[in-house]
């Protein structure tokens, strides 16, 4: 059974079409690049999956649920911007972490914070954009999830980071999980992928497992990428 | 999953209520003391003080009502429809569990400021020199005549439906700022203007509502003779409607927030 599903499922903002008709699945134990150009779809998306929109038409359900309580105990998200209180430090913030999510494992996430030399009594106002960016997703890449969703993880963070992040989420997701990566930086994250979903102005435009893409088409997700969504000259 | 939200929401506004509750005791502990000092010595300087104290307590007083009032309804609007928001809808809880969580600190929080302003303000009077002499004679006097127009039970009957009035009126206060921002934010844009004016479209419908009804309802209670009667039977029965209207208001309220945050909400 699919982890997540989307059939048929449709957004609008206002009269703007965001999501057309999407139809696709997300397999258990696959690291999915939902990639696309900016405003192709892809936050709407996940933020459905969370239960941050609802949408127009159609279903995403996962693990057979609606978005809802239950569906997000299994989803683990980091979304493109800081969601966290800017008056609480690291400490306050495991302690929060702890309390709702059961899977949190507060010892890795103090591993990691140890590594990246982050004070577990830094407020979170006190520090940088990488800073915080860095303990969000190690806050998201600790719990024990069926589903990480990660919107843009890579965006506006220096390449030495993004080799930080990459790792960290190869290194820390259950290989029993899924990993959606969304992003519009291919050449970064295609090394880490199994399955690549390509959308455009809210269509699915592909949908296939990397290898097969570099099998069958004799090129890198990458050069695909770049095939596909190349504007008229 | 509540009681943790609880926690963290008492956190997050205690940081900002103790303070105040502290400055309060301080403005209220100078006020008392400058205004014994000033019986003794007659200065100027010490005058312009006094008044400058009584000014700082009276601020602090009002100030306690108005950031309580303020905090409770700006933690729903900054934990909910902004940013932090992303965190919030996507723990593993209910709409109305954030709701409750909100709307239990706030009543416990104006609960405890309303109390905490009470004993100020009780403060400053008992300890005024002329508390003994002129206040507590006049106090005793206004206690004895309220106890020889009713009993001791419609006593106790009052202060519960003015308890039950003083909750749900709470509650609906604060379920009609949460409605207004919940139905403003559901909307693409102008957000923040759109939540004002469902607020002032709320107040109006109420006020609106309240005319006719106070009027209409009094009116037809004359007409059946309630006020011919007993007059601790009709304070009763308006105290009474007055506590099913707040009740009635608070839960269309609740309705209306709870709709929208699972129905429409609409993070940017």
């Amino acid at each position: 059974m699919a982890l997540m599903e989307c059939r048929q499922l449709t957004k609008y903002y206002g009269s703007a079409l965001a999501l057309d008709r999407v139809d696709l699945t997300v397999e258990p134990g696959r690291i999915v690049g939902l990639l696309g150009p900016n405003g192709s779809g892809k936050t709407t998306l996940l933020k459905i999956a969370n239960g941050l929109l609802v949408p127009n038409a159609g279903e995403l359900t996962i693990d057979g649920m609606t978005p809802g309580p239950g569906t997000k105990t299994l989803v683990s998200y980091l979304p493109e911007r800081t969601y966290l209180s800017d008056w609480m430090n690291v400490v306050q913030l495991l302690d929060f972490f702890c309390d709702f999510y059961p899977d949190f494992d507060r010892d890795a996430a103090e591993h990691m914070l140890t590594a990246l030399e982050i004070s577990p009594r830094l407020r979170i106002k006190q520090m940088s954009k990488g800073t915080r960016e860095k303990v969000q997703l190690i806050l998201v890449m600790s719990r024990k999830a069926r589903l990480y969703l990660l919107d843009e993880p890579i965006g506006g963070v220096d390449p030495a980071t993004r080799d930080y992040i990459l790792r960290t989420i190869i290194t820390n997701y259950n290989q029993q999980a899924s990993v959606v990566i969304s992003t519009h930086l291919i050449a970064d994250v295609e090394s880490v992928l199994d399955d690549v979903i390509f959308i455009d102005r809210g269509r699915v435009m592909l949908q296939s497992s990397a290898d097969q893409i570099r099998k069958e088409k004799n090129c890198s997700v990458d050069e695909l990428f770049r095939e596909v969504f190349r504007y008229a000259e | 999953m509540l009681s943790k939200l609880l926690k963290h929401e008492f956190r997050a506004t205690g940081r900002i209520l103790l303070p105040l509750y502290v400055l309060l005791a301080l403005s209220t502990g100078l006020f008392c003391v400058t205004m014994r000092i000033n019986q003794s010595y007659d200065f100027r300087a010490l005058t312009a003080f006094r008044g400058l104290v009584a000014f700082v307590f009276g601020l602090t007083m009002v100030g306690a009502g108005v950031v309580t009032l303020a905090l409770m309804v700006y933690r729903f609007y900054k934990n909910y429809m902004t940013d932090e928001g992303y965190l919030m809808f996507t723990l593993p809880v209910s709409a109305s569990q954030l709701i409750w969580s909100k709307l239990i600190v706030a009543l416990v929080w104006s609960a405890v400021t309303a109390l905490a302003v009470l004993a100020a303000g009780a403060l400053a009077v008992v300890t005024q020199p002329s508390w003994a002499e002129d206040i507590l004679p006049g106090l005793r006097m206004m206690w004895g005549q309220l106890f020889s127009q009713i009993t001791g039970g419609q006593l106790v009957s009052f202060l519960v439906e003015f308890l039950l009035l003083a909750l749900f009126s709470a509650l609906g206060s604060y379920l009609m700022f949460y409605a207004a921002i919940a139905l403003g934010h559901s909307f693409p844009n102008h957000k923040a203007f759109l939540s004002v004016i469902f607020y002032l479209a709320f107040t109006i419908g109420l006020q609106t509502v309240a005319s006719f009804g106070g009027v209409y309802g009094i009116s037809a209670a004359a007409e059946h003779g309630l006020f011919s009667g007993d007059p601790a039977v009709w304070v009763h029965s308006l105290s009474l409607s007055g506590v099913a209207v707040a009740l009635l208001t608070a839960v269309v309220f609740y309705v209306v927030t709870c709709f929208t945050l699972k129905k429409r909400l609409n993070l940017q």
